[in-house]
């Protein structure tokens, strides 16, 4: 037990050693914007969080394909699925904040109907709404197929999000990376981002592989104490 | 200044939060688990001595 968890500490002292290590790239290496000035440092929190929103929410979606096609009735397993739920919702929450805040200084609105803006708190609405259904419902087959479609859908929403900026005429600025004819970002400010980008997918890997794990035990005490009940 | 302070305020001590959550429960539900397989195996062990004294 105790091997388990000092594993476990190891990987969250881990997690937050690579977010400095990335911070410090993005607070101190990064040059200062010419426009936005130093407020521009947001970005390396922002653009990541937003990533990882994405990320965890597709993982989400095979979760949920997975449980959907491959998983046997009376042995459905939700575990890693509403794993995915929930960090997606804590990224998803972290990124409307990172972004209201980061909008206050540069649009001088904590919050505007932008298509991005509208489409992004659509996405923390659904990602809440799926475990509100999956709190709600009490039969295991039942929670896990219906669950299961509504993660599917949730994923729908994505590739909306990420043409919202080009679709509609927004506020938000286009997509900063993955433009055609290539970034226009300072070399240094781009590595600096990458680097952000890489540490925060590997930490939302580990909020999800972490999370899972706390749920499958969950799982095993609560048959426990049916076994218990049962005798 | 404080913007960003703010934005990375909030992200750290999610973080943060969320981290210690995890480890919290983990070490709960551990001992739960624990606990729970002790006085199950107890109430065997319980259960096949009393059938022996009776046999």
């Amino acid at each position: 037990v105790w091997c388990v968890i000092s594993k476990l500490i190891l990987i969250v002292v881990l997690n937050c050693l690579l977010l400095t290590f990335g911070w410090t790239l993005g607070l101190l290496a990064a040059p200062t914007d010419a426009l936005q000035g130093e407020v521009y440092r947001i970005i390396y929190v922002h653009v990541p969080i937003a990533l990882a929103t994405f990320f965890v929410t597709i993982l989400l979606f095979f979760a949920s394909i997975r449980n959907l096609l491959f998983s046997k009735i009376g042995s459905a397993q939700d575990n890693w699925m509403v794993a995915c739920a929930e960090v997606a919702l804590i990224f998803g929450v972290l990124l409307l904040a990172t972004g209201s805040i980061w909008g206050k200084p540069t649009w001088n609105v904590w919050w505007t109907w932008d298509a991005r803006l509208t489409t992004s708190l659509l996405l923390v609405l659904m990602l809440a709404g799926f475990l509100i259904l999956h709190g709600s419902l009490q039969d295991l087959n039942t929670r896990v197929r219906s669950c299961s479609v509504l993660g599917i859908l949730i994923t729908l929403n994505l590739p909306i999000i990420y043409q919202s900026v080009n679709w509609w005429r927004t506020l938000h600025q286009p997509q900063t990376l993955l433009r055609e004819g290539g970034s226009t970002m300072d070399p240094v400010m781009l590595k600096v981002l990458v680097a952000n980008l890489v540490v925060v997918i590997l930490v939302s890997t580990s909020m999800v592989v972490l999370r899972s794990m706390v749920l499958q035990k969950k799982t095993i005490v609560h048959a426990l104490q049916m076994k218990g009940m049962h005798r | 200044m404080s913007y960003i302070i703010l934005a990375y305020g909030i992200t750290a001590l999610t973080f943060l939060v969320y981290f210690s959550l995890q480890l919290f429960t983990w070490q709960q539900l551990t001992d739960a688990e624990r606990v729970l397989q002790e006085s199950l195996d107890a109430a065997e062990k319980l259960k096949s001595s009393s059938h022996t004294s009776l046999n």
